[in-house]
């Protein structure tokens, strides 16, 4: 697994959060939420392989 | 090479997002700017009806010679049209002068019904009306201009960081 995904997770969860407050604080918070969805659905895209992956490990190990 | 691309392709998306953000944050600022200049004109066709009891298309073009950009081009319209356009109705007349602005000024959709709907009382019924009808659009115009005010400096704030942000936000998704 490369490593540097988990520092773009990181990155992605910092100006997702400030982007949230910044649109809170000026009374936004339909553009808000959906800002930390798409941010959600972004990194949700990226993480999909690998916890694919760990089913089919969790799969093999016990033999299911 | 590569990387030489790269920062080149962070900076674009940087500056570029920047720069609507702050297109967007100036918006506010442009319309109040346009409100103001809409709101001396209307006041300067109500002295003109109020006091010196000149025709639509004189007052109108001599609005269009004391204001400015595109407010003074929807009255040049409006002066060209009462005097060759015979036939229409004066809401049809000022409809069409009006339009055009939409896209040259920063009016917001409600502000063009509310100067549409200004429109349809303009050359009906006597002088009176037409002042009671100049007073309620003023009247509009300054109560959008005080909410705007209040939420300027807000809504400047935001877009900037907003822009910035989903710049940052879109060189992180694409690394």
């Amino acid at each position: 697994m490369d490593i540097s995904i988990v520092f773009q997770i990181a990155a992605v969860g910092i100006l997702v959060s400030v982007l949230n407050q910044v649109l809170v604080r000026a009374g936004r918070e339909e553009q808000a939420m959906m800002t930390t969805l798409a941010g959600l659905i972004v990194v949700l895209f990226w993480i999909i392989r690998y916890i694919s992956d760990l089913f089919n490990t969790v799969q093999t190990i016990f033999n299911l | 090479m590569l990387i030489f691309l790269n920062i080149t392709g962070i900076v674009l998306i940087m500056v570029s997002t920047g720069l609507i953000g702050l297109y967007y944050s100036n918006v506010d600022g442009y319309r109040i700017s346009d409100l103001l200049e809409f709101k001396r004109a209307i006041s300067i066709l109500q002295s003109e009806i109020e006091y010196t009891g000149t025709p639509l298309s004189e007052a109108a073009s001599n609005v269009a010679l004391r204001t400015n950009g595109s407010v003074s081009r929807i009255f040049e319209r409006l002066s060209e049209l009462v005097v060759t356009n015979r036939q229409d109705s004066m809401a049809d007349i000022w409809k069409t002068a009006f339009l055009p602005a939409v896209d040259e000024a920063y009016f917001s959709k409600k502000d063009v019904e509310q100067f549409l709907e200004f429109g349809n009382a303009l050359g009906y019924l006597d002088s009176n009306m037409q002042l009671k009808n100049i007073t309620l659009l003023l009247d509009y115009i300054e109560n959008r201009i005080d909410e705007l005010n209040a939420t300027k400096i807000k809504n400047r704030k935001m877009y900037s960081s907003a822009g910035v942000l989903t710049g940052l936000l879109i060189v992180v998704i694409l690394i």
